[in-house]
C-alpha cells in the first residue's frame, strides 16, 4: 500500500483525454468505520477494480464529504499512484459562468412586450462583478438593458460537481483485477456514550444502561458499514470538539477517585474498542443508538453539597447541590469502564413512573472509580451565608466570622457538606461550632447534619494572611 | 449480576452493499396513552404507552407520531420483553430549501412566464446542483435557475420521501416470541415549559393575605396531546448545553432581540426567539440557494443617485415568511380544582388530577395553591450601601414589601416555586392591583419577602452630616455621621426599616458609636426598625466607625 499526500487542485486539467481510459470500479465491497469520540473517523472503502493496463483516472464516489484529503491512503496490487485530487469546486451558477470565460454560450432574450425570443451565440469575456460578452462584433454587458436574458451552457465543466469528489490518477503495467483499498480520516462522524440511570433512593441502588449515540453529519450516507468505536482521548491538533470536551470534563469534576480495576474490554493501546458486531447503515444526518452496557443493580447514594469561594452575605438562601454517588467497581455491581458521556438520572414518582431529575457529564472513567454526579439543586435543602464580622487582628492577619444556616424542609434528616474554598496562602480555622476538616491548602469542609424539618447553624472564624 | 451486551445484531452481515436488509417492520401510528412531565427549562419528559403485536424474530418498530423535538439520545424503551438492538431517529422538516436540496438529481419542470404575453413555457429539466444557486440540466444545455430575470418557478412531482414522513423513532428489537406487548417509550423533548404566578389579596390592615397560586404551562411544539396525564416538576435540574451532549438548547444568539411584545408587554419566550432564529436560518439558506453569477451592469459601480439600478428579482427570498396565524396562542384556564403535590427526589412534583388535552402552541392555567388568612407584615424599607458614594447619591425610595414566614404557624407552610406575585389591596367592595414582585423557589420554613412597589406616601431623605478619617493605634479608619428623615402622609401607622450593609471588603465591620434609635444586626446588615405614626415625621441619627482593611 502506498500513501501519497494530496497534490492540490486543478491538476486534473493537465490530463489529456488520450491518457485516460474508462476504468470500472465497483461499489463498496467492504466499508469500515472507526469512529472516535472527538468528531473524527477513519474510513476504509474496499472496492473491486477491473482495469486494463495503462493510465487511469479513477473517481471515488460516495466518500465522506468532510474527508480530510491530506490523510488519504490508496492501495491496490499492480496499480501505481501518480497523483490524487480532491475536487471541491462545487457546481454553482457563479462557478459555471466563471468556467465559461473564453467559451461560447447561447443568450436567449425575451421581448418584454411580445414575449418573443431571440437567440444569439456569445463569447464570455469576463465574469468578475458582471458578465461581459462578445456577440459577433459587439461587446456588451449581460442584462445592462434589464431585459430578461437566459444563458444556456452547452455542457458543465467536468470538474465542477454537485458534491466534493476524490479522484486519483494511477497507472498499471498489466490489467488489474483486484480490490482497491481507500482509507482516510473524516470529520462529521462522532459518537458519545449516553447513560440512563434510574436511582432508587430508599434502596440505595441504581440501574445503569449505556448507549452509544452515533451521529453522522459528514454529509454522506454509509451503507452496511462495519463500525467500531474507540473510547479514549487521542491527541488531535486543532480539534475544537476535543478541546471543548476536555475542558468540560475537567471543569465538571464528577470523578472523585480514579479506578484501578481492569476489565475484559478489547484495548487498542491505551484506548478501549467497542465493535458493533453487525454491518450497520448510517444515513446522512442520522442519529443512531446502540446498547452497550446494562447493569440492573449498583450501589448508589445521594448527598448534598455546597461550595463557597468567598466570605460574603447572601440575602436569599441558596439551594444545596444534589449529587448521586456511585462506583463503577466490581464490588459495587458494575466492574466496567465508562466512556465519556452524559448520564441522565431518573427517579420514580409517587405512582412508580420514572421521572427525569437531571443530568451530568462523566469523563472516560476507568473501572473502580468513584463518581459524584450533580443532578440539580434541592428545593428543600438550602444554605444561607452571613458574614458576621471582618476584623483586622494584626497588620497582616484578617479574621472572617461566617455563619451558615442550613435548612431542611424535607421530612427526613440530611447531611450537607459545606466547603469554604479559595483562601489566601496562609489560613487557619480559629473557632468553629462543629468539627470540620481541611481539604487542601486553601480549603475546609464541614459535614452539617440537619434534622427533618429543621435547621442547623454552622459558625466558624477563619484567619488568613498573605 | 451484570450483563454487558456485545453490540450484536442477529441480521446476517454478509449481504452485498446497498441491499436493504429484509426486516420485519411493525408500524405503531400513534401512542395509546401519553404522560407528559413538564420542566421549567424548555423541556418535558414524554412517556408513551403503545400496544403492538410483535412477530417472532427480529423486528423494527416504527413509532410514528413522536414529538418532533425529541432528543434521541434520551429515548428509553421498555416492556417489549426483547433485547433492544438499536434506535434511529431521523426527521427533516419540509421547507423550500430542504425540498430543493433533497431533489438533486431528480426531474423537475421549469415553468416560465413570458413577460408580454403571459404565455407559459414548460421545460423538463434535472436539478444538477444545489449550492449557492441552482443549476438545471435540460435537453438543450445547462442553465441557472432564476438568473434570467424571467419569472421562473420549479414544479416538483412529489415530496422526497425523507421530507414527507411524520417524526418516527425506529426501534430495532432482537428476536423473541410473537405476541401482543405493551411498550413504554419515554424521551425528553424541547418546547415545553411552565411558570408559577401568585395572586395575593391583602386585608385592609395588611396583616393577612389570601394567596392563590397558578401554573401556566405551555406547549410550544407542533404536537397535540389528547387526554394526557400531566405532571409539572418545580426544581432546578442540572442540565448541560447540547454542545456538551446535554439536553439544554444552546443559548440564544445575541442578534435576536429580546424586546418585549408590544401587545402583552412580555419578553419573547425562548420558543419565539428560536422560531425567529429558525426563520432567519431558512430565509438565509433560501437566499443562498438563489445565488447567481455576478449581476453587475455597466452602471453598478457608478455612484448611486445618478442612476437607476435594476434590481435582480429573487422572488423566492420573501417566500420564507410564515403565516402569522400559525403563531396565535390559545390560553385555557381550568376550573377551580387544585393540582396535587408530591416530592420527587429533591423537587416538587405537581400532578393534574384529571387527564388534559394540550394543543399545539397552547398554554393552559391550573391552580396549584390556595391559602387563606396568611400572617404577613407590611414594611417600608430604605437600603443604604455602606460608604459607597453616599455624598452624591440619595438613598433608594422607600420600597413597600410583604414579609411572611413560610410555615404552618403563619398559616402557610407550602413550597412556593419561583414566580411572579401580584399584590392586590382592598378598595371598597373589590381589590386594586398594587404591584408585583418575583419570588424565588421557597421551601417551607424559610422567610419570604415580596417587594412589590415604591411608596408614594412616605418621604425618606438622607443627609451625610459629617465624614472624617481618623487614625488610632496606628490604623486608619473612617467615621461618618448620618441622618435620615421620614415623613408619612398615610392615615395609618407603618413600620419602617433602614438597612445598611455592614461590609464591603474594604472596611472592617462598622461599629455603631451612637444611634438615636435601637439598631440590630440581621443577616450581616445594620437594621433599624421603628413605627412611623400616621401623618407624622421621624428622624434617625447615627455615627459609625470602621477601620480600613487595606494594607
Amino acid at each position: 500500500m502506498r500513501t501519497l499526500r494530496w497534490t492540490g487542485l486543478g491538476s486534473l486539467l493537465l490530463l489529456t483525454a488520450a491518457h485516460a481510459q474508462t476504468p470500472t470500479i465497483g461499489s463498496d465491497r467492504q466499508l469500515s468505520l472507526t469512529v472516535y469520540n472527538t468528531d473524527l473517523a477513519l474510513i476504509e472503502h474496499v472496492r473491486p477494480a477491473n482495469l486494463p493496463a495503462g493510465r487511469h483516472r479513477i473517481e471515488f464516489k460516495g466518500v465522506s464529504a468532510r474527508i480530510l484529503p491530506q490523510t488519504v491512503s490508496f492501495g491496490a496490487a499492480g496499480l501505481e499512484l501518480i497523483e490524487q485530487n480532491f475536487d471541491y469546486d462545487l457546481l454553482t451558477p457563479s462557478k459555471l459562468m466563471e468556467k465559461a470565460v473564453g467559451q461560447t454560450v447561447r443568450i436567449v432574450r425575451t421581448n418584454p412586450g411580445t414575449g418573443a425570443e431571440t437567440t444569439e451565440t456569445a463569447e464570455v469575456l469576463s465574469a468578475v462583478g458582471g458578465v461581459v460578452l462578445r456577440i459577433g462584433e459587439r461587446i456588451e454587458v449581460l442584462r445592462d438593458d434589464g431585459i430578461p436574458a437566459r444563458v444556456i451552457f452547452d455542457k458543465v465543466p467536468e470538474n465542477l460537481r454537485a458534491s466534493p469528489t476524490l479522484s486519483v490518477l494511477a497507472e498499471s503495467r498489466a490489467p488489474v483485477n483486484s480490490d482497491i483499498r481507500l482509507s482516510y480520516l473524516s470529520r462529521g462522524l462522532s459518537w458519545a456514550a449516553d447513560y440512563v440511570a434510574v436511582f432508587d433512593e430508599t434502596a440505595a441502588q441504581a440501574s445503569l444502561q449505556g448507549w452509544v449515540t452515533l451521529t453522522n453529519n459528514s454529509g454522506t450516507g454509509f451503507a452496511d458499514a462495519r463500525i467500531q468505536l474507540v473510547a479514549g482521548d487521542i491527541n488531535v491538533v486543532n480539534n475544537e470538539a476535543q478541546w471543548l470536551q476536555r475542558f468540560n470534563n475537567r471543569r465538571n469534576a464528577t470523578t472523585r477517585r480514579g479506578g484501578t480495576e481492569s476489565t475484559e474490554r478489547t484495548q487498542l493501546a491505551d484506548y478501549y474498542l467497542y465493535p458493533i458486531a453487525h454491518p450497520t447503515t448510517l444515513a446522512s444526518n442520522q442519529t443512531k443508538q446502540v446498547s452497550f452496557l446494562e447493569a440492573p443493580r449498583i450501589a448508589a447514594t445521594k448527598g448534598y453539597e455546597q461550595s463557597f469561594t468567598d466570605f460574603s452575605t447572601l440575602e436569599e438562601p441558596v439551594s444545596a447541590e444534589v449529587r448521586v454517588k456511585f462506583s463503577n467497581s466490581r464490588a459495587a455491581g458494575l466492574g466496567e469502564q465508562l466512556p465519556s458521556g452524559v448520564v441522565r438520572v431518573y427517579a420514580r414518582d409517587g405512582q412508580g413512573q420514572p421521572q427525569f431529575v437531571g443530568e451530568d457529564r462523566i469523563d472516560h472513567t476507568g473501572a473502580g472509580s468513584e463518581l459524584a454526579l450533580k443532578i440539580g439543586e434541592a428545593f428543600d435543602v438550602t444554605v444561607q451565608p452571613t458574614l458576621e464580622s471582618t476584623r483586622r487582628v494584626s497588620s497582616r492577619r484578617t479574621e472572617y466570622e461566617m455563619r451558615y444556616v442550613v435548612r431542611n424542609a424535607r421530612n427526613a434528616p440530611v447531611t450537607v457538606t459545606l466547603r469554604q474554598t479559595g483562601m489566601w496562602r496562609f489560613n487557619e480555622v480559629t473557632q468553629q461550632s462543629r468539627e470540620g476538616r481541611r481539604t487542601d491548602a486553601r480549603g475546609f469542609a464541614w459535614d452539617v447534619p440537619v434534622p427533618a424539618n429543621g435547621e442547623t447553624e454552622l459558625r466558624f472564624t477563619i484567619a488568613q494572611w498573605l | 449480576m451484570i450483563a454487558v451486551r456485545r453490540l450484536w445484531l442477529l441480521a446476517c452481515g454478509c449481504l452485498p452493499a446497498g441491499m436493504v436488509l429484509a426486516q420485519v417492520s411493525v408500524l405503531s401510528p400513534a401512542p395509546d396513552a401519553v404522560s407528559l412531565t413538564i420542566y421549567r427549562d424548555d423541556l418535558a419528559l414524554v412517556t408513551e404507552t403503545r400496544q403492538v403485536e410483535l412477530p417472532a424474530g427480529e423486528v423494527t418498530l416504527q413509532l410514528q407520531g413522536v414529538v418532533e423535538s425529541l432528543l434521541p439520545q434520551s429515548a428509553v424503551i421498555s416492556g417489549s420483553g426483547r433485547a433492544l438492538v438499536e434506535t434511529d431517529y431521523r426527521f427533516e422538516r419540509l421547507t423550500p430549501a430542504s425540498l430543493l436540496r433533497r431533489s438533486v438529481g431528480k426531474p423537475v419542470t421549469l415553468v416560465r412566464t413570458a413577460p408580454g404575453s403571459g404565455a407559459l413555457t414548460r421545460l423538463q429539466a434535472i436539478i444538477e446542483s444545489v449550492g449557492e444557486g441552482v443549476v438545471l440540466r435540460a435537453a438543450d444545455g445547462s442553465e441557472a435557475w432564476q438568473c434570467s430575470r424571467l419569472p421562473e418557478r420549479l414544479e416538483f412531482s412529489e415530496v422526497p420521501g425523507e421530507l414527507s414522513a411524520a417524526p418516527t423513532l425506529s426501534v430495532r428489537l432482537a428476536g423473541g416470541e410473537a405476541g401482543p406487548r405493551t411498550v413504554t417509550v419515554s424521551y425528553l423533548a424541547r418546547g415545553f415549559s411552565f411558570e408559577a404566578d401568585y395572586v395575593a389579596k391583602l386585608n385592609s390592615s395588611s396583616t393577612r393575605m389570601n394567596l392563590e397560586g397558578w401554573i401556566t404551562l405551555r406547549n410550544d411544539t407542533g404536537a397535540s396531546f389528547r387526554q394526557a396525564a400531566v405532571q409539572l416538576v418545580a426544581g432546578r435540574l442540572n442540565l448541560l448545553f447540547e454542545d456538551q451532549g446535554g439536553s439544554r438548547a444552546m443559548p440564544d444568539d445575541w442578534e435576536f432581540d429580546d424586546d418585549p411584545d408590544p401587545d402583552t408587554g412580555l419578553p419573547p419566550s425562548r420558543q419565539d426567539q428560536q422560531r425567529a432564529r429558525e426563520e432567519a436560518r431558512i430565509a438565509g439558506e433560501l437566499a443562498l440557494l438563489h445565488g447567481c453569477w455576478p449581476t453587475g451592469t455597466s452602471t453598478s459601480e457608478l455612484p448611486s443617485g445618478l442612476m437607476l439600478r435594476m434590481d435582480v428579482v429573487t422572488g423566492g427570498a420573501s417566500a420564507a415568511g410564515f403565516d402569522d396565524g400559525v403563531f396565535l396562542e390559545e390560553v385555557q384556564v381550568t376550573g377551580s380544582r387544585i393540582v396535587s403535590r408530591e416530592q420527587l427526589g429533591d423537587y416538587q412534583l405537581y400532578r393534574l388530577p384529571w387527564p388534559a388535552d394540550l394543543n399545539p402552541r397552547q398554554s393552559k392555567q391550573v391552580a396549584f395553591l390556595r391559602k387563606e388568612g396568611v400572617h404577613v407584615k407590611r414594611l417600608y424599607r430604605v437600603v443604604v450601601p455602606w460608604y459607597d458614594a453616599e455624598e452624591t447619591s440619595p438613598p433608594d425610595k422607600a420600597s413597600v414589601l410583604l414579609r411572611w414566614n413560610n410555615d404552618r404557624a403563619s398559616k402557610m407552610g407550602e413550597p412556593l416555586p419561583s414566580g411572579t406575585m401580584r399584590v392586590f389591596e382592598p378598595q371598597g367592595d373589590g381589590h386594586v392591583f398594587a404591584g408585583e414582585s418575583r419570588i424565588g423557589d421557597t421551601p417551607v420554613g424559610v422567610p419570604v419577602e415580596a417587594r412589590f412597589a415604591n411608596a408614594l406616601d412616605i418621604d425618606a431623605d438622607f443627609t451625610l452630616q459629617d465624614e472624617e478619617d481618623y487614625r488610632r493605634s496606628g490604623r486608619n479608619g473612617v467615621r461618618i455621621a448620618a441622618s435620615h428623615g421620614f415623613a408619612s402622609r398615610k392615615d395609618v401607622a407603618v413600620t419602617v426599616e433602614v438597612r445598611r450593609r455592614a461590609s464591603d471588603g474594604q472596611y472592617e465591620t462598622p461599629v455603631v458609636v451612637r444611634s438615636s434609635l435601637r439598631v440590630r444586626r440581621e443577616d450581616g446588615n445594620l437594621v433599624w426598625r421603628f413605627r412611623l405614626p400616621a401623618g407624622k415625621g421621624r428622624r434617625l441619627d447615627y455615627v459609625l466607625e470602621a477601620a480600613e482593611l487595606r494594607y
